[in-house]
């Protein structure tokens, strides 16, 4: 079993703006017949715009990193550079080890299927073999308390209990690599308990987690490392008992704590 | 180009029990509250052929010897491929909440759709056999070319339908044209007639529709009861190859752009 490990050089991410993609060929026809206005000006609006703009980031084994910033920052948008949602646009990606993207709760379940079926389903897309799963299929019910749901189809599933079904699926075979993406929205208190202790036996397996939350206490509880991101930039980094206080100033509105280089070009 | 196809291969290697999976779910949620289940697999095709089978050779008295098996090998091979188009067209589109938050290798998505096909027409395959032999037809020794055929006709279909599944995401209206495109194709391939009842003028519009290929080989294999000429494997393999070379091609320049266009 090799190291787990992710290497990110110069990655950049450029998207369109959304306004200029068109689903039809009447769109697409009329814009050639009869070009909108800033083409027959010769003006070109700004059609891409950097979702992310030269990252670089290493990260080993026992690495967990917290990624912090506003809304817009792009920490979604790297999170899926690195669950391999979103190719870079430039730069490179280089990853080793098996990784679980919980980016949202249960985002492949398929609403027709049963708990039991999509845990196959979804399982083997995180790369876990179906007979593992047939060994786990007791501990994930359990763990998840679907006892006597799990063969109901997941349409039918409160939040709460789709949400423990997708975070015991992608923490029950301990992955190399986990992404999270704010993944207590919406459970209820003593299950998220029962999720941070899985979580800390997770931390100390020495793997890579990384874990964007809006709540600072998760980063400090459970990352060693923070990034700092503002407009597609990496702005800052270090451990979370140097980031997070300035963070906290920075969202306080103190300037020059954290800069970032105009990007929208 | 032949590197990355390579590399999808290994890919579609690794997502096997993906794959499994997501025909899996397919299959299930098919028939899923159906007193019947899986048998309206066999009762479909069997259906469509009596009821075909007697307008065509009662209400409008055709007379083509065999007609039932000149039906049994048109349908088999237009139901697969309308379908299949069809349903794969549409596989990016649907597995949208998929494909933005999950890492597959896109040429799972309109492959596990056009195996799922692939099933039905292996369902049907049998069905119309148990029909051709209740009727007292004899299973014909040509039948061993039928394995072959279908792959050929597999793979023609993949190559469509990743085309088309891909058009679809960029033009949602592709889906509307392929709807009227399959009804014209319907009525210039030779499902429901012989080749020989066509107007000789107007038979090279035959020879422009791809699936005709396609078709000739099971009419061969089922109807004529005789193996398909040389020029007739090579004709479907050459539109097979052809098919499938523009699928790729197609994948190879859209596959990391799909995600920002659902």
């Amino acid at each position: 079993m090799s190291e787990a490990r992710i290497d990110l050089i110069n990655v950049s991410i450029k998207f369109r703006r959304y306004q200029l993609r068109s689903n039809n060929f009447k769109e697409m026809v009329m814009r050639w017949i009869k070009p909108p206005q800033w083409v027959k000006e010769g003006k070109f609006v700004q059609h891409y715009f950097y979702g992310l703009k030269d990252i670089n980031l290493s990260l080993r084994e026992g690495d967990r990193l917290g990624i912090i910033g506003h809304n817009g920052a792009g920490k979604s948008t790297l999170l899926k550079v690195l669950s391999r949602v979103y190719k870079p646009t430039s730069g490179e990606l280089k990853i080793q080890g098996r990784v679980a993207p919980l980016i949202e709760i249960g985002a492949g379940f398929a609403p027709d299927l049963s708990g039991r079926e999509n845990v196959f389903l979804n399982g083997t897309i995180m790369g876990i073999p179906t007979k593992k799963l047939h060994e786990r299929m007791n501990s994930i019910v359990d763990f998840s308390e679907l006892d006597g749901f799990i063969d109901t189809p997941v349409k039918y599933y409160s939040t709460g209990m789709y949400l423990r079904l997708a975070f015991t699926l992608a923490t029950e075979v301990i992955p190399d690599i986990l992404i999270l993406d704010e993944l207590y929205a919406g459970g209820d208190a003593t299950f998220v308990e029962k999720g941070n202790r899985r979580l800390d036996k997770f931390v100390h397996s020495s793997k890579i987690l990384i874990l964007v939350a809006h709540q600072l206490e998760y980063i400090q509880r459970f990352c060693n490392r923070v990034i700092v991101m503002e407009k597609g930039q990496i702005v800052g980094e270090g451990t979370p008992d140097e980031m997070i206080p300035r963070y906290k100033a920075h969202m306080a509105g103190e300037a020059g704590v954290f800069d970032a280089k105009e990007t929208c070009q | 180009m032949i590197l990355r196809a390579n590399q999808w291969i290994k890919e579609v290697y690794s997502f096997r029990e993906v794959l499994g999976h997501m025909l899996a779910r397919d299959l299930k949620v098919k028939y899923k509250n159906t007193a019947l289940g899986y048998l309206w697999s066999l009762l479909n095709p069997i259906l469509q052929l009596t009821l075909l089978g007697t307008v065509f050779s009662h209400v409008v008295k055709w007379q083509t010897k065999d007609y039932v098996l000149f039906l049994f090998s048109g349908l088999l091979v237009w139901n697969f491929f309308s379908s299949s188009l069809i349903l794969a067209s549409n596989c990016y589109v649907e597995s949208e909440h998929f494909i933005r938050k999950i890492y597959l290798p896109k040429l799972l998505f309109p492959l596990s759709k056009v195996m799922f096909r692939m099933v039905d027409f292996l369902f049907s395959l049998v069905a119309l056999s148990l029909v051709a032999m209740a009727m007292g037809y004899t299973l014909r020794p040509t039948m061993v070319l039928i394995p072959p055929a279908t792959v050929l006709l597999f793979f023609f279909t993949l190559g469509v339908s990743v085309v088309a599944s891909v058009f679809t995401v960029y033009f949602r209206d592709v889906q509307y044209l392929i709807n009227v495109g399959l009804q014209m194709m319907y009525f210039i391939t030779p499902i429901l007639y012989p080749l020989s009842m066509m107007p000789a003028h107007l038979r090279w519009v035959l020879g422009a529709n791809p699936l005709c290929a396609f078709l000739t080989l099971f009419q061969r294999i089922i109807y004529d009861g005789v193996a398909p000429t040389a020029f007739e494997w090579g004709m479907a393999s050459g539109i097979c190859a052809l098919s499938l070379f523009c699928g790729l091609v197609v994948l190879f320049f859209t596959e990391h752009k799909l995600v920002f266009r659902l």
